[in-house]
């Protein structure tokens, strides 16, 4: 319940934006999107953080007769990401303020929905529910760029929803097909229960969880979105708005990492370590491809926007390193990319409120003119970048560290040992792997900082209409309207909350591992399982009779 | 009844005590009918009478009427001995229901000008007016969509189909007084009258085959034909005689047409742009679902117990619906593409969803007594009902508004552009425009998607997963239209051209009252549809040939290990 | 949830049992980890915690973080005047008292002793799936001070001190713009970053440490960001850094994976059981990844520290303000790369290849950069090339197993080369940006820059290396003498003599050039770089474009310009590091008797886990004499040698600043080449630049065109088919019946075709069975 009114605060919310007059609009969605950050506060002042598994369970009876059911609830993971999409509520709502000038009313509302059903998605669990949640997202998002957005912004929109929207009917297809598994297995007993149909899932050959494994990845891995998939990410980040991209980079991608954890993973072991490699090589082919597409873009949005495909194509291979580490990496990853992007494309917004333009051809050197804005531009950039001590850092080397430390045949291979080294585990990605994604890290210096040089340093280049003003002194920036030429106290005290997170997870991260700490080694416990089981397949089918193979056998004799 | 003596072998007419059925019993399962055929004697006196307020009690009669033969069907209606015993009563009550929807979407199509002359001082002339007829066409052709959910024998099948098409074609003349209406009318009667030419041969070969013509029978001879063919059940038709199947075969593909699929779907577009925006919503639905009652009727003889699960249709049978189903879902989506025209958009979704459908008629209603999730003849009942909801949503709303054209006289909205920006000039037809195009792309959480959800849980579940898999695809090429429908309401501004007159709304309250009618019913059963699923679960209940050997000869395999198996076709 | 509950215990038990083998498995392959954990719990084992520190120890980082935070609130608070340099003084030096203080309480007994303080928590997370025992990823931040820690701290402080204290004055210019503020927050943030590389009790923290400095770096080689050359050397330098970074973090990764720790006080208790293999000469039975492992350090040591082949950017982050490339670029950042080799000597003991790596890289490096830096011009570029030159002899020394001599010449090298650069910073101060070493002379003889004069003649006599009465000469002296005692190393010896000669030379060029000789120059054309300030800026260039019309007549611009003299500040602190430069030598040369080690850095690096005895191995004795008196009779020449040279060419009887007799040696292409720093930038642009920058267009197309030109293919197949199947919807009716009835057949015929393989199934059975329908009549 307490949960469904984390879901029903911001739609209550846009119902009273849309019946008031709209001189009240700002106020109420500000309210609208402040009330569920209190409440969540409650909620996680309420939650187990130690025991981190499913709480706050809620379940009413919806649809019987195709086995649904409105049941919420949240282990840590989903708590963290409901955290941040109630965090990012309010900064998209007062950041709009300036943006947002037409059918402000529509605009706010949509934005309210959105929140809503995103929450719901981290909420669900129902595997129609998710499914419901998940698609909606697309309609909000739809209205917001389409409406809001810049000048390509129809096909921008129409694209996003027709790609994602493809890709999930297929997950939809995958999802069903193992609820109609579990009822031939259970004489009839249809469910769409999650922690079911997991359980029923996981008991499938490889070849079938291959199969559901790929449905899956049909509908999530266009919304992470990974390599071959991404097209539609760069588009819609540059037409939507500026709310509408912080979302989008800072939750609704997340929607796709969240859904590969959840089920991918979780239902599927064994295809997930069956396709792992296969995978880790998409995600490093990724994190290379989009990083260096970056490095020669001239729309500063657009470099963002891809520089999002190059970063979680770290939060994937982390996920796909199977071990707690990797694990727990790309949730971590998750949240610190959804506060670092998420805030430069918000100080990306600010400027095109300033210069109306994003290409990095017609803007320079802003640190003369804006030092305020520039300073959190470097600060986050280098979040983004992962430089230690931000929260960047912590995430991005626990991926790789997860992807070093899982390469059971590897390891065995350059020990020479039957056994595993100490700081190892099982897993088939291994330290070559998380080298190539390694290199990844220069790749993301090279066009960040290429952007910073562009926008930040340099000499002050101005687009035309602002005579350029280098000293310290030129203010022919009346016509920015309600805005100063440098920061305002709103903006500032958007950025502010975000730079103090992006910091105190980098200085303290121990205290958010500790909390995803349970339900990640239950899930890292159950691919050691699956692995050593597939292992000892392999040994038994005499095929590639690796160290790591004599390894687990002998494991499993010791037991 | 001396008719008996010169009886052809196994032929029963209907009404005679030589079927399974007596007359009176026939009789007593009919009341629903009854109930509409004497409000049919009644709208046809008063539609004539002189004083308007009279000629007005037409509609509203014809709502009392339904709502009777609601109550009746509730409470009456028996189980026929077909396969497919509870169908009837729950799609009497049905078409009662959306009928109710219907009456206020029709109201005011006939003799809208012959009303006005009267205004304008021209005396009433009986033989002028036509509101009549139309009404009681309308209830005609009610009636025969009841009677089709309720027959049990072939030539009862047919004529009420007959029954239920024949006063659509003169609907169609008359819905709009212009002569795109009599040509689109001529054109719906001459292919009509194909199509049924084509099902009645059809119709024919199955008694050829079987030598019956009551159904009953007919599914005991053909599961007897089943249990004596060869026992792995290939062959041409499963064992089953060729001229049966020859005849199932065509009688379906002549049932197309009702349903509008290919490859008898050519005349959609052009009868429904032809008629009233109101007669086009009422094609969308009514021949649609006499057109799968009688489909479901005659597969369900056939029956479902072929294929190495004992859950298929004979190969031939599956393979003839799953060409058309995947033809007219594809040809219908590909071709609303490229239309401008709302009305002829919507006819083509109104093809593309007959292809939905028939993925749930192949589907069938699997072992047993299955779960509604499984059952896709409940699917197809449970997704006819929310495609009626949702489509007359979208007509209604066509039907609300009009234009003075440049020669002064009312044109109907048909272009994609009049109702741009609809949401701002008329915002109750704009959100239901919005909310009955996203159903029908069945986004979820909207009726559209639980409509959908039990074809896709069936088609799995019958191991049909490519079928799912285009019907996905289907409904991702379709979300492109429909989006547009949606979206040009909601966000496009509204058009303003000075040569152009506004939109305004037609000066008929209820049809209005229909569209938001059917928007609720596009929220409000997506919380609360799943009585009316468990309704259709039952409804949807299908009973196999007694003895009939494929029953036992079907081999007892697991359904898990074999679906893995198919699993691992699929994939491969 | 019952379902993950459920899941989880029966995880739980199966983990169990397969974590069971993870831990035999370690008693079976590091049967002697597990020893040496033990035995690092006493005093003994190497690197072990053997004592405690006050908390206070903790000021050391933190002040000057404080410091930071202080100096951001100026710039927020708009502080226009020098409070901010009064912070950053205070706090540094605060800083410095507390590392004297720890140093104290390290060294209290003769021997010194290991301390751990720490702060938090930082980085710790749970990996293992068994439950009973789980794996624990463990980087505190906290923090590990010995003697190693102590040497460099003292030294990094202490500048850091002076340094700010020189750039209080230097950077005045910039008082009146937020610049002040920001050049001391990074300053401040520096010296944080360093302290907690050097500090760092495991490598996590050494690794935020490296990035930390790296960014300050980047920010204060940026400072004057509007120079779009300042901007590109500072991300020059940042990306090369990242490169070595990836070395460095794969070595962290592979040392906990093997060792299952990164922090020292249980790392190196468990290197100490292949060091004994070492030590017996069974290097060969240690692990592949053991060896690896420095390898992988060395990466990234050879990136913070110039070395090749990643050099190329210390040079150019001379765009930086001086006492920056003071501070960061000479005397500290750069140096942390000779302090991880000697923080993981014993490791790099462990590996066959590391150490020879090491010392050629460091070896090739000094010569390569002895030989650019003899053809610059750039006076500032001059010391940087004999920066990396001086750390190629660091690496060479340790690469030579001498530690000592590594780190005592990292010691010398700070101060002396600190003092070169503040003393080039005031000649560029005092002429307007004026660096070039054509454009200034004889500045000794002008009023008011005594000290400064004085000041580089100390700091060029010790990177000449003058006999005896240097400090750079016994360090430089040790590395050589090592480099010849080392019997595989004897090549590395030569080299290292050769570039100590070269060395000399261009030391003092730079000397008799700008100092001695006429008096003559020519003003900068701006003051240091910096745009921002105005008022020093007009005037500098207002004398320039002046002294325009007689470039040669140094008068004219004589007249024009007036070089304004160092003031307290700089004086001050360029006096206390000419003292301090000759206090040093006492610290790092034994003078009871021939190469002895009972010397203080020598015992302050023997204190530390740097102090390991290298395998044993009998000296190589050049020309019969002992290695270290060769080496400092072929110091002493050389070294004398290239003075001399310097003396004869650059000073004797030169009349002009521009021209000396140098320029009448010609050697054509080799010359030039060395003036192009040899071509290497250009190489790396056009091997590794160019080539990707390319790729990333090819990409970029690709992107566009390829991969979301298939989706947008596919976008476009339905309404191609909608195309084709619109022309079946002409509207006329007797097309539609056609088509219904030709659809009919279709169907029909298909079906047919598909169950009856053809014609052959027609006919047959079917006309047969309508008879027998009469049997089945009921």
């Amino acid at each position: 319940m307490m949960l469904v009114m984390l879901i029903a605060i911001p739609l209550l919310a846009a119902a009273l934006v849309v019946a008031a007059p709209e001189s009240r609009t700002r106020a109420i969605a500000t309210l609208g999107s402040l009330a569920p950050v209190a409440w969540f506060g409650w909620l996680a002042s309420t939650f187990n953080w130690t025991n981190g598994f499913t709480q706050f369970d809620y379940t009413v009876a919806w649809f019987e007769p195709l086995g649904l059911s409105f049941s919420v609830g949240v282990d840590s993971i989903s708590m963290l990401l409901i955290g941040l999409t109630v965090l990012l509520g309010p900064i998209c709502v007062i950041g709009s303020y300036t943006a947002a000038t037409v059918r402000i009313k529509t605009y706010y509302s949509w934005l309210l929905i959105l929140q809503a059903a995103m929450t719901g998605v981290f909420c669900a669990k129902d595997v129609i529910l998710f499914y419901v949640f998940f698609e909606f997202t697309l309609v909000p998002m739809y209205i917001l760029i389409n409406l809001y957005g810049s000048t390509n912004r129809k096909a921008a929109a129409t694209k996003f929803f027709l790609y994602t929207f493809t890709g999930s009917l297929v997950t939809l297809a995958g999802l069903v097909y193992v609820a109609y598994r579990h009822a031939g297995l259970n004489n009839g007993e249809w469910t769409f229960s999650i922690a079911i149909l997991e359980q029923t899932c996981r008991e499938f050959g490889p070849s079938e969880q291959g199969m559901v494994f790929w449905a899956m990845m049909a509908g999530f891995a266009i919304k992470v979105p990974l390599f071959p998939v991404h097209t539609w990410l760069p588009l819609a980040h540059t037409e939507a708005p500026t709310a509408g991209s912080v979302v989008l980079a800072g939750v609704l991608l997340k929607l796709g990492t969240y859904g590969l954890y959840r089920f991918a993973l979780q239902f599927c072991p064994a295809a997930a370590v069956e396709y792992a490699p296969l995978l880790a090589v998409i995600c490093c082919i990724g994190i290379l491809y989009a990083g260096l597409i970056c490095w020669v873009q001239t729309d500063v949005k657009k470099l963002v926007a891809y520089s999002s495909v190059s970063h979680l194509g770290f939060c994937i291979l982390g996920m796909f390193a199977l071990n707690a580490t990797g694990l727990q990496g790309s949730i971590l990853y998750m949240i610190n990319h959804g506060l670092s992007t998420g805030a430069l494309f918000l100080m990306i917004g600010m400027i095109y409120e300033r210069y109306h333009t994003r290409s990095m051809k017609e803007l320079g050197g802003l640190a003369a003119k804006m030092p305020i804005w520039s300073t959190f531009m470097v600060f986050f950039t280098m979040a983004s970048v992962g430089l230690p001590g931000t929260n960047g850092f912590v995430s991005e080397f626990m991926c790789l560290f997860g992807a070093f430390q899982a390469g059971g045949t590897t390891w065995s291979g350059l020990t020479g040992s039957t056994l595993l080294p100490i700081g190892a585990t099982l897993g088939r990605l291994g330290p070559y792997v998380a080298f190539v994604a390694g290199t990844g890290m220069i790749v993301t210096a090279m066009y960040l900082l290429y952007m910073l040089g562009k926008i930040v340093w340099g000499p002050l280049v101005e687009p035309a209409g602002h005579h350029g003003h280098g000293d310290a002194h030129g203010g022919a920036d009346e016509h920015h309207g309600p805005l100063p030429r440098d920061l305002s106290m709103r903006e500032i005290g958007l950025l502010l909350p975000l730079a103090a997170l992006c910091l105190g997870l980098g200085l303290y991260p121990s205290s958010m591992i500790r909390t995803i700490e349970a339900p990640t080694r239950a899930t890292a416990a159950l691919m050691e399982k699956t692995m050593s089981a597939r292992v000892k397949a392999v040994a038994l089918s005499g095929e590639e009779a690796s160290p790591s193979v004599t390894a687990v056998k002998a494991r499993e004799v010791a037991e | 009844m001396t008719i008996s003596d010169i009886s052809l072998p196994g032929l029963s007419f209907p009404g005679l005590s030589l079927g399974a059925i007596s007359m009176v019993e026939k009789i007593a399962g009919m009341w629903p009918e009854i109930c509409l055929f004497c409000t049919t004697c009644i709208v046809m006196v008063i539609g004539l009478s002189k004083s308007r307020a009279l000629r007005n009690m037409c509609g509203p009669l014809c709502g009392i009427g339904l709502i009777g033969a609601a109550l009746l069907a509730a409470t009456t209606t028996p189980d026929t001995n077909t396969a497919l015993p509870n169908m009837a009563m729950f799609a009497k009550i049905l078409v009662a229901g959306v009928g109710l929807v219907l009456v206020c979407l029709v109201a005011g199509t006939a003799d809208r000008d012959f009303e006005k002359a009267i205004d304008q001082g021209t005396g009433f002339d009986a033989i002028r007016s036509t509101r009549a007829e139309f009404w009681a066409f309308f209830l005609f052709s009610l009636t025969g969509l009841m009677l089709c959910a309720g027959a049990d024998d072939l030539i009862f099948l047919f004529l009420a189909l007959e029954l239920t098409s024949l006063p659509t074609y003169v609907m169609v003349s008359l819905s709009t007084g212009k002569n795109k209406s009599m040509e689109a009318g001529v054109k719906y009667f001459f292919l009509g009258a194909l199509g049924a030419a084509i099902f009645l041969y059809g119709f024919t070969f199955i008694y050829g085959g079987t030598g019956h013509t009551n159904l009953h029978e007919i599914q005991r001879v053909i599961a007897a034909q089943a249990s004596s063919g060869d026992a792995t059940g290939m062959g041409l038709s499963g064992g089953i005689n060729e001229i049966t199947m020859l005849g199932v075969v065509l009688a379906i593909i002549g049932i197309c047409f009702k349903i509008a699929a290919v490859p008898m779907h050519f005349y959609t577009p052009d009868v429904y742009q032809g008629s009233s925006a109101s007669i086009a919503g009422f094609l969308a639905f009514v021949p649609k679902a006499a057109g799968f009652f009688a489909i479901l009727l005659i597969t369900s003889c056939v029956g479902w117990q072929f294929g190495e699960l004992g859950t298929e249709l004979p190969s031939v049978l599956r393979d003839a619906l799953w060409m058309i189903a995947v033809l007219t879902m594809t040809i219908g989506n590909v071709l609303a593409l490229l239309q401008s025209s709302v009305k002829r958009i919507l006819a083509y979704s109104s093809i593309a969803h007959s292809g939905y459908m028939l993925v749930g008629v192949i589907a069938g209603p699997g072992l047993g007594a299955s779960t509604f999730t499984r059952n896709g003849l409940a699917a197809v009942l449970f997704y006819l009902l929310s495609y009626g909801v949702m489509t007359l949503g979208a007509f209604a709303v066509l039907a609300c508004l009009e234009r003075k054209n440049s020669k002064g006289e009312m044109e109907e909205a048909d272009n994609i552009a009049d109702i741009r920006g609809l949401c701002k000039t008329h915002p109750v037809l704009g959100w239901v425009m919005v909310l009955s195009s996203l159903g029908l792309l069945g986004l979820p959480p909207l009726l559209g998607f639980f409509g959908k959800l039990p074809l896709f849980t069936s088609a799995i579940g019958a191991g049909e997963v490519p079928l799912v898999l285009i019907l996905g695809l289907n409904s991702a090429i379709a979300a492109y239209y429909y989006l547009r429908l949606a979206f040009v309401c909601y966000i496009d501004s509204p058009e303003t051209s000075p040569n152009l007159a506004p939109m305004q709304a037609t000066p008929f309250g209820s049809r209005r009252v229909a569209g938001v009618l059917s928007a609720l019913g596009v929220v409000a059963l997506a919380v609360v549809g799943g009585t009316l699923a468990d309704v259709a679960a039952t409804a949807g209940r299908y009973v196999p040939a007694l003895g009939s050997g494929s029953l036992q000869k079907r081999p007892e395999i697991k359904p898990a290990e074999v679906v893995e198996a198919q699993a691992d076709q699929t994939q491969r | 949830m019952v379902g993950l509950v459920e899941q989880l215990q029966t995880l739980q038990v199966v983990a169990a049992g397969v974590f069971a083998q993870v831990e035999h498995g370690a008693l079976g392959t590091h049967g002697g980890h597990e020893a040496a954990l033990n035995a690092g719990v006493n005093a003994a084992a190497l690197g072990a915690v053997t004592g405690e520190l006050p908390k206070w120890t903790l000021l050391i980082p933190f002040l000057p973080l404080l410091g930071c935070v202080l100096c951001g609130v100026c710039a927020i608070l708009k502080v226009r005047n020098k409070l901010p340099a009064v912070i950053t003084v205070a706090c540094i030096a605060g800083a410095f008292a507390a590392t004297v203080g720890a140093y104290m309480h390290t060294m209290h007994d003769g021997h010194a002793q290991t301390a751990v303080v720490k702060a938090w928590d930082w980085i710790r997370f749970v990996w293992g799936t068994e439950y009973k025992s789980p794996r624990e990823f463990i980087a505190n931040f906290s923090f590990y001070v010995d003697s190693l820690t102590c040497l460099w701290m003292l030294f990094v402080t202490g500048l850091a001190t002076l340094i700010a204290l020189y750039a209080s004055e230097y950077m005045a210019g910039d008082v009146k713009t937020a610049g002040y503020a920001r050049f001391y927050v990074a300053f401040c943030l520096f010296v944080f970053s360093m302290a907690c590389l050097v500090m760092g009790d495991n490598l996590l923290l050494l690794y935020l440490g490296w990035e930390g400095v790296g960014l300050c770096s980047y920010l204060l080689i940026g400072y004057f960001y509007k120079k779009p050359s300042a901007v590109a050397a500072a991300k020059k330098a940042f990306i090369m850094n990242r490169i070595g970074d990836l070395g460095l973090s794969m070595g962290l990764m592979l040392t906990y994976v093997h060792f299952g720790t990164v922090e020292y006080a249980k790392l190196f208790p468990l290197i100490q059981t292949y060091l004994d293999l070492a030590q017996h000469g069974k290097i060969d039975e240690i692990p592949f990844i053991v060896q690896a492992i420095p390898v992988l350090f060395t990466i990234g040591a050879f990136g913070k520290s110039a070395q090749i082949p990643l050099y190329v950017w210390l040079p150019d982050a001379m765009e930086g303000p001086t006492p920056v490339s003071a501070l960061i670029h000479a005397a500290t950042m750069v140096t942390a790369g000779v302090y991880l080799v000697a923080r993981f000597f014993p490791l790099y003991l462990c590996s066959e290849w590391a150490l020879p790596i090491v010392a050629w890289g460091g070896a090739l490096t000094a010569l390569l950069a002895a030989t650019i830096g003899m053809a610059q011009f750039d006076i500032k570029r001059i010391m940087a090339y004999s920066t990396v030159s001086q750390l190629g002899f660091m690496f060479a020394g340790i690469g030579v197993l001498g530690a000592v001599g590594g780190a005592a010449h990292v010691f010398t090298h700070a101060f002396f080369k600190a003092m070169l650069f503040l003393s080039c910073g005031a000649v560029m101060h005092g002429f307007a940006g004026q660096l070039d070493l054509r454009k200034l002379s004889g500045v000794a003889k002008i009023k008011g820059w005594k000290i400064v004069s004085l000041a580089m003649f100390v700091g060029c006599i010790n990177l000449a290396g003058v006999p005896f009465i240097t400090a750079g000469f016994w360090s430089k002296d040790m590395i050589i003498g090592d480099a010849f005692a080392d019997h595989g190393m004897v090549a590395i010896g030569w080299i290292l003599l050769g570039t100590a000669g070269l060395t000399a030379y261009y030391t003092f060029r730079v000397f008799f050039r700008v100092f001695m000789g006429p008096v003559q120059y020519e003003a900068g054309d701006e003051v240091h770089g910096d745009a921002d300030h105005a008022n020093h800026a007009n005037h500098a260039n207002h004398g320039h474009s002046d002294a325009h019309g007689a470039q040669e007549d140094g008068s004219a611009a004589h007249a024009a310009f007036h070089p304004h003299a160092p003031g307290l500040a700089i004086n001050a602190v360029l006096l206390i590091l000419a003292v301090a430069a000759f206090a040093v030598i006492p610290l790092v040369h034994d003078f009871s008797g021939g190469g002895g080690h009972s010397f203080w850095a020598s015992s302050m690096v023997h204190g530390s886990t740097a102090g390991v005895e290298p395998p044993h191995a009998e000296h190589y004795k050049p020309f019969g004499m002992d290695a270290h008196r060769f080496a400092m009779i072929g110091s002493i020449i050389v070294g004398l040698v290239g003075i001399v040279v310097a003396f004869f060419l650059h000073y004797v009887g030169r009349t002009s600043s521009a021209t000396s007799k140098a320029d009448s040696i010609k050697l054509g292409a080799i010359q030039t080449a060395a003036q192009h720093k040899w071509y290497v930038d250009e190489a790396y642009h056009a091997i590794f630049v160019l080539p990707l920058r390319v790729l990333a267009h090819v990409f970029h197309a690709f992107d566009k065109m390829v991969v979301d030109g298939l989706v947008n293919l596919f976008g476009m197949v339905p309404r191609g088919l909608g195309h084709t199947a619109r022309r079946t919807q002409t509207g006329v009716l007797h097309d539609y019946a056609l088509r219904m009835a030709g659809g009919l057949a279709v169907v029909v015929l298909a079906i047919w075709f598909l169950h009856s393989g053809g014609w052959s199934g027609w006919g047959g059975p079917g006309l047969v069975e309508v008879g027998s329908v009469g049997g089945v009549r009921p």
